[in-house]
């Protein structure tokens, strides 16, 4: 080794603790760099496992596929396994209860297709062999039809058609119906017999609109006939972005008539261009990759510039002896190398072993929020490795060029003239008289030391203000999204609601309220009609929001019509201030009308408040079902019985201009609609329970796969998951990231106050008391503290007001500081700076004045 | 033969109006082998001269020529290399590294060079020190006077053409000056090494073959004492 490193390295080793500061910091954020380059390739694991586990791991499909040509696309050597599939089509289900669902849908693929499509199977085993079929575990549930696991069964298969057009229909259009008038027809074109094998949780191929029931045959490719055409769906062995090429090829070979690729799955792999994640994520990684990186060149930089201005007296001594530039700098990138062959490698460990622990953390967490079985796991590629490295090598280089430069300048003749880094500006430090006046001689000159040494002065601010800026920055986003929550959640007082589409009927849900622990219970019939409303009663702005009114002159405005159970109107009246008897008894129906909407002005962007319509009490609304503005049906006139802004539980306001909410009772709407049966119906039922977990299981237990079930309590569990999950990320990003600033502080103060030394001693011996000292450092603190919040304070409240502007569509109340936050950083910042003061100074406390004062400096 | 020629040699420090001449003009040359004592007051210019005799310093006008090089028309990197080869520097505070051991920090300027150290010449200087047996200590497990002997030793090792010791027995107490001006004398004479020492030591500077008297960046006087 030559002699300047080996001079180096001793320095290193003689300047133990700053040097081990400088490791540890440069060791956290390699980790971090490590961290963010693992996290996203795990993520990107992830999300690919996520994709496969809930559409299938796939990547090409080849729609029509002559059935002769399946052996090509089954050797070609871009292919891993084929999934030979077809839609065999609709059978009518004689024991169908739904009138959404009618028929079971046969579809059929081959081994392949069972072992790469999410099939869950439930009980029973999968098909083997031609005739055998999986069924939905929904038809057993739903119907009472026996179609248990043996049992053979013989159905005419064929399409779904349209009656006008006869345009084939499928799985994502629901069942075609008007007025109780099929619009929609079967052709069946052959009649097959299956035996059920196994029963399997509903499948991807089926929606909760889907009017079939799925049903999944075993396809024997070799059964096929020449002139078949069927899908032949792919798993690639290699994904990358020859795919494309190579599919386009295959498809003109085999004369498949359509390609379609699984992008979903495809863009996790990064080989799709058809959305902008790449982009997003990628930019996303060199954010944080620069703040980390903005952290720890301060820090690194701070460390070098430290250990160059200690050499400094060497250096020179060096160059007298005939040490050229070049051995100078060198010896300053040695410094760096060595730094970094330590810190790299233990950085990029710690860091690997920091996500693992993090992902088991938070693996229970998410797999609750998302809702899936898959888990993080450290996923480590060579390029997150290799840019990890190069991120943290880049760092350093960069952290140590200057100082490098700087000690390459160093010449004899400042070794000679014992010049060392404390220069003083050719002026005279100013200082205000306030501060002598106020505080006393020892602050002003604490500030003095300050301001004279400016460039570490601003350093060491510099990477408080840095700090600050980060935590209150995230924390008042966390705030903002927990908030938000909140709000959403404030409103609601009920557990449980019930819902399904317009096929679940009142008696269907009712007989939930009878479960085990349900102590109130609120039914909404929601039907959803028109009215058409005369000139001189539309405000102006819904006038100028509608823009044009019908042809007879009137403005049509869309009507939500609530019927609550008889009960729970009454109460809800109650609260408005308005007695029921007279409305229930009258002959004439009535109902409640929510005449104010509130909504957001796309154009001036502002918040308008309005009146719905201009109508008073008794006067009546004429309304229709809803079947495009020229075809309305009248259904009848409702009188208004009272005029309120405020809505019952459960619902929430419409708020656009050109709609309004009527309330009325479950009794009334009967007298109203009169065996008219409306268009546009939903049933709800909003339960409340003593125990909403279990009265959720219940209901889980015998609820027909067509109602729905949200439980307030489980989602406001998971959002407080989902946040619990953001803010592991955040503050663990935000500790580290402070971790390093506080390093970078102590670093800084702690040697500026050995330079000092000599300096501290001529103080003491001219007659500065122990009180007195301690009093100038306190001051120096507080300077720093002080200068720091100056500017990090107001920075980080435009930056949240930034956010608050670019995010404010989602934020639904004022924008508010997080004063509590704000304390905590004052606090933080006090004590950070106080305590390294304290530490730092404890040494010299002690020392003698006369040894002081001979130190030759450093 | 001179080794050492310097002509019309000016260094000034500052502009303007606070501009200060710290040596005005001044020219004379050396023999090689000669002891020089540079004596005068403070401020008087005569670090300054040693400092652009060493080539650490740069002067404002006139040359420097050693041994027929004229060093300030170097680059910085070929000064370094001139330094670490030609001239030996030693200083009132002796300016060793403290982290290097005595044997390393004598050797300095060799390893700089990454240049083999003849172990037969160091053993000799060592022993000439009286530094045998210390060879593995740091500086501050040394005396005042050890450390001006390494600081000797490491002027020698590389047999510049100059030797240059700046106040070399200012630190030091009676009996080490003496000690220390001793070996200055028997490496002038035993190596025939050119030597130029800047003192306010009176007895030091008789002990001189020739003493330059420097008063306001002038050399007032030119004595030879021993021809």
């Amino acid at each position: 080794m030559n002699i300047v490193n080996k001079i180096t390295l001793r320095q290193l080793k003689q300047n133990k603790r700053r040097t081990l500061v400088t490791i540890i910091g440069v060791i956290i954020s390699v980790a971090m760099v490590t961290a963010v380059a693992v996290l996203a390739t795990s993520f990107q694991d992830f999300m690919k496992q996520v994709t496969i586990a809930s559409d299938g791991e796939w990547h090409v499909e080849y729609a029509n596929t002559p059935a002769n040509q399946l052996p090509t696309i089954q050797e070609d050597e871009q292919t891993d396994e084929l999934v030979v599939t077809n839609d065999l089509g609709y059978a009518e289900f004689d024991g169908a209860e739904r009138e959404s669902k009618p028929y079971l849908f046969f579809k059929e693929m081959n081994e392949a297709g069972f072992d790469l499509f999410p099939v869950q199977l439930t009980e029973g085993r999968l098909p083997q062999s031609s005739g055998e079929v999986l069924i939905n575990e929904n038809i057993l549930a739903d119907t009472k039809t026996d179609l248990g696991i043996g049992t053979t069964f013989t159905v005419d298969i064929g399409q779904r058609v349209a009656l006008n057009s006869e345009q084939p229909l499928g799985q994502e259009t629901s069942i075609q119906y008007e007025d109780k008038k099929a619009l929609e027809k079967l052709k069946p074109k052959q009649t097959k017999t299956f035996t059920v094998v196994g029963t399997m949780e509903s499948t991807i191929w089926e929606r909760s609109w889907s009017p079939g029931y799925t049903i999944l045959h075993y396809l024997d490719p070799s059964t096929l006939n020449e002139g078949d055409k069927v899908n032949s769906i792919a798993k690639v062995n290699n994904v990358n972005s020859s795919i494309y090429d190579n599919a386009e090829h295959l498809a003109e070979q085999t004369g498949a008539e359509e390609i379609h690729y699984h992008d979903s799955l495809l863009r996790y792999y990064g080989v799709t261009d058809h959305s902008n994640l790449k982009k997003t994520f990628f930019s996303l990684i060199v954010i944080l990759m620069l703040i980390i990186m903005i952290g720890s060149i301060s820090l690194i930089y701070n460390a070098f510039a430290i250990s160059v201005s200690e050499r400094s007296k060497h250096l020179g001594m060096l160059s007298s002896i005939g040490a050229t530039k070049r051995q100078k700098r060198n010896s300053v990138f040695f410094e760096g190398g060595v730094i970094g062959a330590i810190s790299i490698p233990i950085g990029i460990l710690s860091g690997i072993a920091g996500i693992a622990a993090t992902f088991m953390f938070i693996n229970p967490i998410i797999q609750e929020v998302a809702n899936v079985d898959q888990k993080l796991s450290v996923v480590v590629t060579p390029i997150s490795l290799v840019s990890a490295v190069v991120v943290s090598a880049v760092t350093i280089l960069i952290s140590s060029y200057l100082p490098a430069r700087k000690a390459s300048k160093l010449t004899a003749m400042d070794a000679i003239r014992q010049t060392q880094d404390v220069k003083l500006t050719g002026k005279a430090v100013k200082t205000s008289k306030l501060v002598r006046k106020m505080f006393g001689m020892e602050a002003e000159i604490g500030l003095k030391n300050l301001k004279r040494n400016k460039k570490r002065y601003k350093a060491t601010v510099f990477s408080l203000v840095i700090s600050i800026i980060l935590f209150l920055t995230v924390s008042f986003f966390t705030d903002n999204i927990k908030k938000s929550l909140e709000l959403t959640q404030a409103d609601i007082n009920y557990d449980i609601k019930l819902s399904g589409f317009e096929d679940v009927s009142a008696d269907d849900i009712k007989p939930y309220t009878q479960l085990e622990g349900v102590t109130a219970s609120t039914f909404i019939r929601t039907i959803y009609l028109s009215a058409s409303v005369e000139e001189k009663k539309v405000p102006e702005v819904v006038k100028d929001y509608k823009q044009r009114p019908l042809d007879n002159g009137k403005y049509s405005y869309s009507v939500n019509l609530y019927a609550m159970d008889d009960e729970s109107f009454r109460k809800y009246a109650g609260e408005i201030g308005k007695k029921t008897d007279d409305m229930i008894e009258a002959d004439q129906p009535s109902a409640i009308l929510v005449n104010e909407i509130t909504y957001n002005d796309q154009s001036s962007g502002r918040v308008i408040e309005t009146e719905g319509i201009l109508t008073n009490v008794n006067e009546t609304l004429t309304l229709h079902s809803i079947r495009g503005e020229t075809e309305q049906k009248g259904l009848g006139e409702i009188e208004i019985a009272a005029l309120t802004d405020q809505l019952p539980m459960g619902i929430t306001s419409t708020s656009r201009p050109g709609g309004v909410d009527l309330i009325t009772s479950e009794q009334m709407l009967e007298t109203f609609l009169s065996n008219q049966k409306p268009e546009h119906a939903r049933n709800t039922l909003y339960l409340n329970s003593s125990d909403p977990m279990k009265t959720q299981e219940a209901i889980e237990e015998i609820k027909p796969s067509h109602i729905r079930a949200y439980n307030v309590e489980q989602s406001r569990q998971q959002q407080e998951r989902m946040l619990l999950f953001m803010s592991v990320f955040t503050y663990g990003f935000i500790a580290l990231i402070s971790a390093i600033s506080i390093a970078n502080i102590f670093n800084t103060i702690s040697t500026s106050i050995a330079i000092r030394k000599r300096e501290f001693a001529m103080l003491k011996s001219v007659g500065m008391t122990p009180k007195g000292f301690n009093k100038m450092i306190n001051y120096e603190s507080i300077f720093y503290g002080f200068k720091a919040l100056i500017y990090g304070l107001p920075i980080s409240i435009a930056c949240m007001g930034a956010i608050y502007v670019s995010l404010r569509h989602t934020f639904t109340y004022g924008f508010a500081l997080p004063w509590i936050s704000i304390l905590y950083v004052i606090i933080a910042i006090f004590i950070i700076v106080g305590s390294t003061m304290l530490y730092s100074i404890r040494k010299i406390k002690k020392q003698n004045i006369i040894e002081g004062l001979r130190q030759e400096n450093l | 033969m001179s080794i050492l020629e310097i002509n019309g040699l000016s260094k000034s420090y500052g502009t303007g109006e606070t501009a200060v001449k710290a040596l005005d003009n001044v020219s004379f040359s050396v023999e090689k082998g000669e002891f020089i004592a540079i004596i005068g007051p403070s401020g008087s210019g005569k670090s300054t001269l040693l400092h652009l005799l060493g080539g650490v310093d740069r002067p404002s006008e006139g040359n420097v020529m050693v041994d027929h090089t004229d060093i300030y028309q170097l680059n910085e990197t070929q000064l370094a290399i001139f330094r670490r080869r030609q001239i030996g520097l030693i200083y009132q505070f002796y300016n060793l590294i403290p982290v290097l051991t005595v044997e390393e920090n004598m050797t300095l300027p060799l390893l700089l060079d990454q240049h083999a150290v003849d172990h037969q010449q160091f053993h000799d200087i060592v022993e000439a020190l009286g530094l045998t047996g210390r060879l593995h200590h740091l500086p501050n497990q040394l005396s005042g006077g050890q450390q001006q002997r390494v600081s000797i030793g490491r002027a020698l090792i590389s047999n510049p053409a100059l030797m240059l010791a700046d106040e070399p027995t200012g630190n030091l107490d009676s009996k080490n000056s003496n000690e220390i001006i001793e070996l200055l004398k028997m490496f002038n004479k035993t190596l025939n090494q050119t030597l130029i020492v800047i003192t306010h030591d009176e007895q030091i500077a008789l002990q001189a073959d020739r003493v330059l008297s420097i008063e306001d960046g002038r050399i007032a006087k030119d004595e030879v004492i021993r021809p």
